[in-house]
């Protein structure tokens, strides 16, 4: 029943095995531990039991694993020579010989180890003929998990790039939609995709170019408040933001969870680019004790960027991110590589780690994750003025639940995406999405009594901005959104 | 008025009994052992509560429809709890299955119509949930994708069927509850409602001492797909047992009891024993998640 299966694996490990002699032995991904990872060994040996001698004899380890007590062959396990089961020939006195294979088959109980399939095979196939990538490196690459901050400018080559060379797991932080003004540099989205939250077409996008991998949205501003959960979900961290309080928000928060930091910026012609790694080198606040004060380092937005440029260091990051992952070459770690485009010149700056540095010196002052805007510059101190508080324009569930259990007239609007919508909704409510938002104003009545929600609270925050500016006072924004709402109150809603 | 076939046979899932074991264990006269004994299910198994849990969720979220395929990966006993339920209530049900799933297995699911897609071997079910995955992505919007793995309908259905059932059949008497690991729907939910009721309990997981083992469904955490549903902090306690002693306890099972049982039920066994023998006091309860009849050509009834 499964000879097409095994004859289909024994031509990929005839390709990688390196000797010629003797019987081969097909070893199944849950053993391959035991075996130095290998997925065939050739053996010598004249009958089944032969071969298998040989190699419980060269792998012990091994042999716990097949024979029992008794020094028989534990009853689950399945030999084939060949596509025949040796309980139907002569057991382990079958002879083998010349082209014949041994397959050690397990029973379907449990799990295998990392392995790549046929298909995937050929996917990477020019990866794996190169011995520095090879099957060892793209297990690795596909075992590895790597977190993108940002899916604008450089999350977008990064996203491309990795998901192609088959990073098993992608994480992608961002809350955006796409707009018009970012088609020229940010090469994920396509013209049809403005005003689409950016994580949702990058997901599409990035799984249709490999549907081997494992997308994970967090579609969320980076804050100190989620930015430890979201982060130390994954081995790396790839920083592709474009302000300032959320690079140092990265840093500390990768030196505080030991992940490495892979850094790029980009700003009109000029781009750098380097791995933070502060147990083995200087972190960014070591370049950077001190955020410039606000102003005087103009954003993209501002000051412009050439549209290439993002592609030339986003993938410098993405092939920093993969060499980590195989552990190979000469990562930037404790150096500064600068790019100037309009000379087309690389420089390389050498970093050392600051023994005064306040998070990953010997003398610690921060010591957990901070109010980076503050930081930075970009809002007062809470003690200079006082600041209005934005849970006085949210609404909790429970709160929402007796509203409408009271029957009072308030009216429920969903900003998010109508295929959002489709996955769970509130009965009754209205669905404006936030990318229409702006145009669709009218159809709201600021008589009437409005709260608002999305998925988890954040874009109808910003949904709540827009009717505020507009002159609106009786509304709410959903504290947590519809995720929120499912926890509290309605358990048998779909989540997603 | 008589109810269709669907409601009234769906409706048999749940309500299993809790068998009190008199002859295996009577060495301990301080411990009760209670078998919740899940092949009474209408499928046979107890993945028939997280089949129709997960459906139901799902039809209820809109996500499952007609024009939809309810696709997932099983190593067996999911895959005919669907194939059951999707023939009953008139879903069309595609199923990755290891291709050297038992014979019977596969064949159950042809006769209920269901679609089989056989994944390699040497992968065991990890090689079916990834070719499931690559299906569902490859198509979404052609496939409800249930995931069992991931999908939190699968351990509710335990917090709200198997967790009060076995409340009410001890009467909040049990000390410690016992469940093999496969997608840990199981022990996850009925463990989080029991500690909910009775915070004493001990909640105890069972695995595969090794890699390579012959306990259907069950896996060995280290060295497979962790399930998205499972929280490893949250079993007090972690027990591995070996597939031979599974064996064992299956034949005793049998010949000293009259319950043809499962090879994971003889794990589940094997592992409330071991408890016993520690603990000396107290009312065990163990999961016995299928019957042994599938398992009757299997080698270690010949030995």
């Amino acid at each position: 029943m499964f000879s097409s299966f095994l004859m289909e694996e024994r031509d990929i490990s005839m390709k990688n095995s390196g000797s010629d002699s003797g019987i081969p032995v097909y070893i199944p991904t849950a053993l391959q531990r035991f075996v130095g990872q290998q997925e065939t060994i050739r053996l010598p040996g004249a009958t089944v039991k032969e071969v298998l001698e040989q190699l419980s004899g060269q792998y012990p380890e091994l042999k716990k694993h097949l024979y029992n007590e008794q020094g028989q062959l534990r009853s689950f396990v399945n030999v084939f020579v060949n596509d025949e089961d040796i309980r139907h020939t002569q057991g382990l006195d079958t002879r083998v010989a010349g082209k014949d294979a041994i397959t050690i088959v397990p029973s379907i109980a449990g799990g295998a180890e990392i392995s790549l399939s046929n298909d995937e095979v050929k996917r990477y196939s020019r990866h794996l003929i190169m011995p520095e990538v090879g099957m060892e490196g793209q297990k690795k690459i596909k075992t590895a998990s790597v977190l993108l901050i940002g899916t604008g400018g450089l999350g977008s080559p990064l996203g491309l790039y990795l998901a192609s060379a088959g990073v098993g797991r992608i994480g992608l932080v961002d809350f955006d939609v796409v707009d018009f003004t970012n088609l020229q540099r940010q090469v994920l989205y396509t013209t049809e995709d403005v005003g689409q939250p950016k994580i949702t077409v990058a997901k599409k996008r990035l799984q249709a170019i490999n549907p081997f991998i494992t997308i994970q949205t967090h579609e969320a501003r980076l804050s100190s408040e989620n930015a430890m959960e979201i982060l130390k979900g994954y081995d790396i961290v790839v920083d592709g933001t474009d302000n300032f309080p959320t690079r140092y928000l990265v840093n500390d928060a990768c030196v505080l969870l030991n992940k490495p930091n892979v850094y790029g910026s980009i700003f009109r012609f000029e781009g750098q680019a380097s791995v933070f790694d502060a147990s083995k080198g200087p972190c960014y606040r070591c370049l950077y004790p001190e955020p410039p004060p606000p102003g005087l380092v103009p954003s993209c937005a501002e000051g412009g960027v050439l549209g290439i440029l993002p592609g030339i260091i986003g993938t410098i990051q993405a092939t920093e991110a993969i060499k980590l992952i195989l552990g190979n070459g000469e990562p930037l770690i404790g150096r500064l590589l600068l790019f100037n485009a309009m000379k087309m010149r690389f420089r390389e700056l050498k970093l050392r780690k600051s023994p005064t540095c306040p998070i990953c010196g010997p003398n610690p002052t921060v010591t957990k994750l901070i109010d980076y805007e503050q930081f930075c510059g970009l809002r007062p101190s809470p003690a200079e003025t006082p600041k209005e508080d934005p849970a006085a324009w949210e609404i909790s569930p429970e709160a929402l639940k007796s509203l409408l259990d009271s029957k009072k007239p308030v009216k429920v609007i969903d900003v998010r995406e109508p295929h959002e919508y489709d996955i769970c909704h509130l009965a009754g409510s209205k669905l404006i999405p936030l990318s229409q938002f702006t145009q669709r104003i009218g159809e709201l009545d600021s008589a009437d009594e409005l709260v608002l929600h999305c998925h988890k609270g954040v874009r109808s925050m910003r949904a709540l901005e827009i009717l505020r500016s507009a002159g609106f006072k009786k509304i709410k924004s959903l504290r947590g959104g519809i995720e929120a709402w499912a926890d509290k109150i309605d358990s048998s809603m779909a989540r997603y | 008025m008589i109810q269709t076939v669907d409601e009234q046979l769906l409706d048999r899932i749940g309500n299993t009994p809790l068998l009190r074991l008199h002859r295996i264990g009577s060495e301990f006269p301080g411990v009760t052992l209670l078998a919740k004994a899940e092949w009474f299910n209408p499928g046979g198994s107890v993945k028939d509560r997280a089949a129709l849990g997960i459906v139901a969720a799902a039809e209820k979220a809109g996500l499952l429809t007609k024009e939809k395929i309810l696709l997932d990966a099983s190593s067996g006993n999911t895959a005919i709890a669907y194939a059951m339920i999707a023939a009953a209530k008139g879903y069309k049900a595609k199923l990755c299955v290891p291709s050297n799933a038992n014979p019977s297995v596969i064949r159950t699911l042809k006769s209920y119509g269901a679609e089989v897609v056989l994944t390699s071997p040497l992968e065991s079910s990890d090689g079916a949930i990834r070719e499931a995955r690559r299906l569902s992505a490859a198509e979404p919007g052609r496939y409800f994708y249930a995931d069992q793995y991931n999908n939190p309908a699968n351990w509710k259905t335990h917090y709200e069927t198997t967790g009060p059932e076995i409340w009410e059949q001890t009467q909040g008497e049990l000390t410690h509850f016992v469940a093999g690991l496969g997608t840990t729907g199981t022990l996850m939910g009925t463990g989080r409602f029991l500690k909910e009721r009775k915070p004493s309990v001990h909640v105890v997981a069972v695995q595969p001492d090794s890699p390579l083992h012959g306990l259907e469904g069950l896996k060995q955490m280290a060295t497979s797909i962790v399930p998205g549903i499972y929280d490893a902090r949250f079993p007090d306690l972690q027990m591995e047992v070996r597939t031979e002693e599974a064996y064992a306890m299956v034949k005793r099972l049998a010949r000293e009891e009259g319950l043809l049982a499962g090879i994971s039920s003889g794990a589940a066994l094997a592992a409330g024993l071991k408890l016993a023998a520690s603990a000396q006091r107290g009312v065990i309860v163990l999961i016995f998640p299928d019957g042994g009849a599938r398992y009757l050509d299997e080698e270690f009834w010949k030995r």
